[in-house]
């Protein structure tokens, strides 16, 4: 039985990268931040709130985000979208992604036959 | 004042100013959202709050985060820089160690003691050059040239990295190490000159070489100088090579050092009277002038010197 913290450890690890990739998707529909936290956790991308808001700043800073404040409602709240640079890398990280998840598969399939 | 309030505020504390305006309301929006929700589920208020705050963690920790600051003090992209460097640096420590050892030991003192001198000025310079090399470095983490992310993520070295990541030297280790050993040589003689003399008052105090009126504004003035050297020298190794901007505060430091030697051997304060009178009358009237055309040849050829090196690595 593993240590349960080498095993956290390692699955933040191997987490780490999908927070970008899954904010970057959701974030073509306009959300702010603790209802993208939601989103993410219901989506099965949980993150800590104070991993995701300076990531969100960071992105912004990137150009990969665009931000505007909605004061409509009561609560004025800060809107992110993922701008055409930051689709355009989201679709390749996840690209790189579902490539990765295959060749780890196709490792595990050919187990002890090398 | 509440809680949420109270954190807000701890952590813009550490945020830049100009970025308060748009982060204090995404923040609060982001708290209140959250106890919100916990709220909605069924949860006491109060603890609601308490809970949402306790997840965010140390303020510190979030307004560095938010402001993309780094938490450590020397980060991989120089740690080694500096390993090196404060390695080969302390090795300095031991000259002014040895000079007050031996001087010690000259004068006549109990070994004992000029021992333990000795052990203890070493002791001290090696906290000054750690301090300082540090100090530099420390300062190139926040504010220098990154070294490029990629240098950092840019996944297994290979040997064709060696050339890029380690530029072929224009300032060796050993000229560095030489140039600080000489200066502080020279923080040890303006030091020490006070206390170590050739001639001795009859009740055996030392007869300084250096005027009295020098000490303290212009010894430390000068001790000043040589300390901004040393911090100049440490940037040259860190930097490779001498760039225009290092050039110029080299010039300064030069320039200012020579002047002030050269302002106050043409006043008469640079050369202790008591001293020149002690060697015998008039057999060193020669070492004011010597002082001065040493002192501006010297900072000539460094300034000319170092300009030189500055123009040409930068045209290659």
């Amino acid at each position: 039985m593993t240590d349960p913290e080498i095993l956290a450890g390692h699955s933040q690890e191997v987490r780490r990268g999908s927070v970008v990739v899954a904010s970057l998707l959701l974030l073509r529909r306009p959300g702010y931040g603790y209802g993208l936290l939601e989103s993410l956790a219901a989506a099965g991308v949980p993150v800590d709130a104070n991993t995701l808001y300076p990531l969100l700043r960071r992105l912004e800073k990137q150009g990969l985000l665009v931000s505007e404040w909605n004061t409509d409602e009561a609560r004025p709240r800060k809107f992110y979208r993922t701008s055409p640079e930051g689709d355009a890398l989201a679709r390749s990280l996840l690209d790189e992604w579902l490539a990765t998840a295959r060749s780890l598969q196709t490792i595990d399939s050919q187990e002890g036959t090398s | 004042m509440t809680l949420t309030d109270r954190y807000v505020a701890a952590t813009l504390r550490r945020v830049p100013a100009a970025q308060h305006a748009d982060l204090e309301p995404e923040l609060r929006a982001s708290v209140t959202d959250a106890i919100e929700a916990k709220v909605e589920a069924g949860a006491d208020p109060d603890r609601a709050e308490t809970e949402v705050l306790n997840d965010l963690g140390d303020p510190d920790r979030l307004a560095a985060d938010l402001a993309d600051r780094p938490l450590h003090l020397i980060g991989p992209a120089y740690y080694l820089d500096w390993l090196r460097l404060l390695r080969l640096l302390l090795w300095v420590s031991l000259v002014p160690g040895a000079i007050v050892l031996t001087t010690g030991l000259v004068e006549g003192d109990a070994v004992g003691s000029a021992i333990w001198s000795g052990v203890w000025t070493a002791a001290n310079v090696a906290l000054q050059i750690a301090f300082w090399t540090t100090l530099v470095f420390v300062l190139l983490e926040r504010y220098g040239d990154p070294r490029g992310p990629e240098d950092l993520t840019g996944g297994p070295w290979t040997v064709d990295r060696l050339p890029a990541e380690r530029a072929p030297r224009a300032v060796s280790l050993v000229d560095t190490v030489v140039s600080v050993g000489l200066l502080a040589l020279v923080a040890a003689a303006l030091l020490l000159q006070r206390t170590v003399s050739w001639f001795h008052e009859p009740d055996g105090t030392a007869i300084p070489v250096l005027h009295p009126d020098m000490w303290p504004t212009w010894t430390l003035a000068l001790l000043a100088v040589v300390a901004v050297d040393v911090v100049l020298t440490i940037l040259t190794y860190v930097r490779g090579r001498w760039t225009v901007g290092l050039a110029v505060v080299n010039t300064v430091t030069a320039v200012l050092f020579a002047g002030v030697v050269v302002w106050l051997a043409s006043v008469d304060r640079l050369v202790n009277p008591a001293f020149l009178e002690a060697s015998g009358g008039d057999s060193l009237t020669w070492l004011p002038n010597v002082v001065i055309a040493g002192t501006v040849v010297i900072a000539a050829w460094d300034v000319v010197d170092v300009w030189v090196k500055a123009l040409r690595d930068r045209r290659a």
